[in-house]
């Protein structure tokens, strides 16, 4: 059986669907993405056993196949054809014949395929309940928690995003590594019920933003463990995580004895600058906050120090200073794009807040390096 | 000014050890390790004396080869505090040598005697004494090796083993390297062998004459500290203090096992022992990795890095499961599994004390067995109770194949 399909589009569906495909999985029928041809489509399905991806495009087909094929090989011979159609034949024994329709190639590619036989079942989209959320609000959301999560496995709760909605109309997302959380609320134009959060595996989360698009609805929907995504043509799956979020709500201070507004810029290359000075993984740099000014300090045996003043206006009586992470405070300053930003401070043992300027619905929260009282 | 660097390597260290306390043993091919259960014995050799090497007996080596080599041979099982409490002696005595000492294991030490020719004589002399001294106290021989440097050093006391001296002029390193195998080479284990040899380089010398570049192409980055090795120069400075840079445990099992539920539950068992002797040594680790044994002896490795230096049970155990669980040992039974950790910070006071967001909630079990507050308190009680009234007192009660028998 055969298709003719445009190249371009045929090599965008497979990198959709094989980013989730770990090279290391060499000999197992998961390094391989399974097509499904039928009724002038083609649809693309790929697994890594946690999270799976189903995406679909049109092409012109004179039959129904199911065939698995390597995705990294197909869409590497696709990259390199020159632009238009090509023409598809699947033998009855899997062999995949490749044809340009360029005039000036006379080339004939042949990549191994295999039957669908062992590929495992792929849920489709869960159609009940559906959330409808705009893309770009949802992608930015993402992306603003994303730094807080964890990023190793060992305590699964944090290595995701929790959502929920425990307003009416509007959705939180929520990333903590035990040590700094982030925190973004907004409303949504349309009705949504996650009133048990969910937690989202990190993964699954970094593959539905570098979906995500400047315009238009995804959706959304939750059975059972799984949670399901879909975006376009493309439609996600995956597993949620088991276990109890932490109280988040309780960790973030209410009220802040020390308030700050400094500009995010000035304070973001002074971190920089001081950040040659401090020593991973503990980075640790110390912020003096004044009445006028922030003294940003570092001192780090057999490496240096360094001190750098900026200004800032803050409520604060004498100097209060305070030991933070200075990775934390950069991870966190990346994400926030106004000219100046709220810093909160109550006391060396206790959690840091930041937000931008007018939108105190994003918090960011980084407890602090306990320093030894002078 | 040159500096004088000494490497004394005790010679068959465990097994003259058992040689000088019984000296009916003396003479005799003595090993030291498991238990070789007429054949059928599971653990390695710890030592061989020279006697048994001469049969082809050397540590490392499955301890049911050895006896099949071997049947005749004293078998002992290692006395650790025994030899800890020589080692120390002999450490005394080497501080008597040069206030800069630093212990590489239980065996061996390096010494800086810079500037102490006026007192004990050239390297010749200064040997000699070392040698004697030893003797006299403990009754062992030790082999020793002088040169410019830790790596020079090192290599020429293991050239004239046993009860040797080897001193090599300084300024004349790269020429005493030269004609020397690859594998002498301190670093050099067997894979790069392997490697070099694959590329023609069978002696230090040729290593030294290749450019850096194609070494570091094959080797990566520390090709090129072997290949400074090789060209004979070595700057590391004797440090006073032994740094230990991993810790692990490891467990033999009586029978090859293929029971998940047993294996995962040695995991627990190792970590828990693990994760005691870093709390112990006020120690966080980064680097956590599985070291597996299957039937037939192949090992294999698996590591990961965290984000975060740990050293509660929890979060060892769940990278080593974790790294067990993702490892396809093709239907093959397991004979040892361990776990080492590295990458290691120092405690928390000396690295700052980064504080938790929820160590103080109400809700440590929430976290899905995170480590909160309470945990670590959990931990160091247990900790104190298992010091004082030995391992066996607790058993974590909720894993799965603990009251079956590993088979």
């Amino acid at each position: 059986m055969s298709i003719v399909v445009d190249k371009d589009i045929l090599q965008h569906a497979i990198l959709i669907a094989d980013a989730i495909v770990s090279s290391k999985n060499v000999n197992t029928i998961l390094s391989n993405c399974l097509f499904h041809i039928y009724r002038d489509s083609i649809e693309i399905v790929s697994t890594d056993n946690e999270i799976g991806i189903r995406t679909r495009l049109d092409a012109v087909s004179d039959g129904e196949i199911f065939f698995t094929a390597n995705g990294k090989r197909f869409a590497g011979i696709l990259k390199e054809l020159p632009k238009g159609e090509v023409v598809i034949d699947i033998s009855e024994n899997y062999q995949i014949d490749i044809k340009t329709k360029a005039k000036d190639i006379k080339a004939n590619y042949t990549l191994v395929g295999t039957s669908k036989d062992e590929y495992p079942e792929i849920p489709f989209f869960y159609d009940d309940n559906v959330i409808e959320i705009n893309q770009s609000v949802l992608r930015d959301m993402f992306r603003k928690v994303l730094h807080a999560a964890a990023t190793d496995t060992i305590k699964p709760v944090f290595n995701g995003v929790y959502l929920v909605s425990d307003t009416p109309g509007m959705l939180t997302v929520v990333a903590t590594d035990s040590r700094r959380l982030a925190i973004i609320s907004r409303m949504m134009e349309n009705d949504i019920q996650i009133s048990d959060g969910v937690i989202i595996p990190l993964k699954t989360v970094s593959e539905v933003v570098r979906l995500l698009e400047p315009t238009g609805n995804c959706r959304f929907s939750l059975f059972e463990n799984q949670c399901f995504f879909k975006i376009g043509e493309t439609e996600i799956v995956s597993r949620i995580i088991d276990g109890q979020f932490p109280n988040y709500r309780q960790v973030i201070p209410k009220e802040q004895g020390i308030t700050a507004v400094v500009e995010t810029k000035k304070i973001n290359d002074s971190l920089r600058r001081a950040m040659v000075f401090t020593r991973e993984p503990v980075n640790k740099v110390l912020m003096h906050v004044g009445k006028n000014s922030l003294v940003l300090e570092t001192k780090t045996p057999e490496l240096g120090e360094s001190t750098e003043e900026i200004p800032l206006e803050s409520n604060a009586e004498g100097i209060f200073s305070i030991g933070v992470n200075a990775q934390f405070l950069m991870d966190t300053l990346k994400e926030i794009d106004t000219f100046s930003m709220n810093i909160g401070f109550t006391g060396q043992m206790s959690p840091i807040t930041i937000s931008p300027e007018n939108d105190d619905r994003f918090i960011s929260v980084i407890m602090p390096i306990q320093i030894k009282s002078a | 000014m040159n500096r004088v660097i000494v490497h004394v390597d005790m010679d068959a260290f465990f097994a003259s050890v058992e040689q000088h306390d019984a000296p009916d043993l003396r003479g005799k091919p003595v090993i030291v390790g498991a238990d070789p259960a007429k054949g059928h014995g599971r653990g390695v050799v710890c030592a061989a004396s020279y006697e048994a090497r001469q049969f082809g007996i050397h540590s490392a080596m499955p301890i049911s080869k050895a006896y099949r080599i071997c049947p005749g041979a004293v078998f002992i099982r290692p006395r650790f505090y025994r030899y800890a409490e020589v080692s120390g002696g002999v450490m005394d005595i080497l501080r008597g040598f040069s206030p800069i000492v630093e212990q590489i294991s239980i065996d061996e030490a390096f010494l800086d005697c810079t500037g102490t020719e006026n007192l004990f004589g050239p390297p010749q002399k200064i040997a000699e004494k070392i040698k004697q001294a030893i003797y006299s106290s403990t009754g062992l021989t030790a082999s020793v090796g002088i040169a410019s440097n830790k790596s020079v050093a090192k290599i020429a006391s293991d050239l004239h083993k046993p009860n040797g001296c080897t001193i090599c002029p300084a300024g004349h390193e790269k020429e005493f390297l030269a004609v020397l195998p690859i594998r002498r080479l301190w670093g050099v284990g067997k894979k790069t062998v392997q490697i070099l040899e694959a590329m023609g380089i069978r002696t230090i010398g040729d290593m030294a004459s290749i450019h850096p570049d194609v070494i570091e192409r094959r080797l990566g980055k520390s090709g090129i500290h072997l290949w400074i090795l090789a060209n004979g120069i070595d700057d590391r400075p004797v440090g006073e203090e032994y740094e230990r840079k991993s810790y692990s445990e490891e467990t033999t099992f009586s029978e090859d096992i293929g029971d998940d539920a047993v294996i995962d539950r040695v995991l627990f068992e190792i970590a828990d022992r693990l994760s005691r002797k870093i709390r112990r040594d006020e120690c966080r680790a980064k680097t956590i990795t599985l070291k597996i044994r299957l039937q037939g002896f192949e090992t294999h490795t698996r590591s990961r890095t965290l984000t975060a230096p740990v050293n509660d049970v929890y979060s060892i155990r769940a990278a080593a499961s974790e790294q067990y669980r993702t490892f396809d040992r093709q239907g093959k039974k397991v004979r040892l599994i361990g776990i080492a950790v590295s990458n290691l910070a120092g405690s928390e006071a000396d690295t700052g004390s980064q504080l938790d967001l929820f160590a103080h909630g109400t809700n440590t079990t929430n976290t899905n067995g995170a480590p909160g507050a309470k945990n670590k308190d959990m931990e160091k009680l247990l900790d104190e109770l298992k010091n004082r009234y030995g391992d066996k007192i607790t058993r974590a009660a909720f894993l799965p194949g603990t009251h079956r028998d590993p088979s």
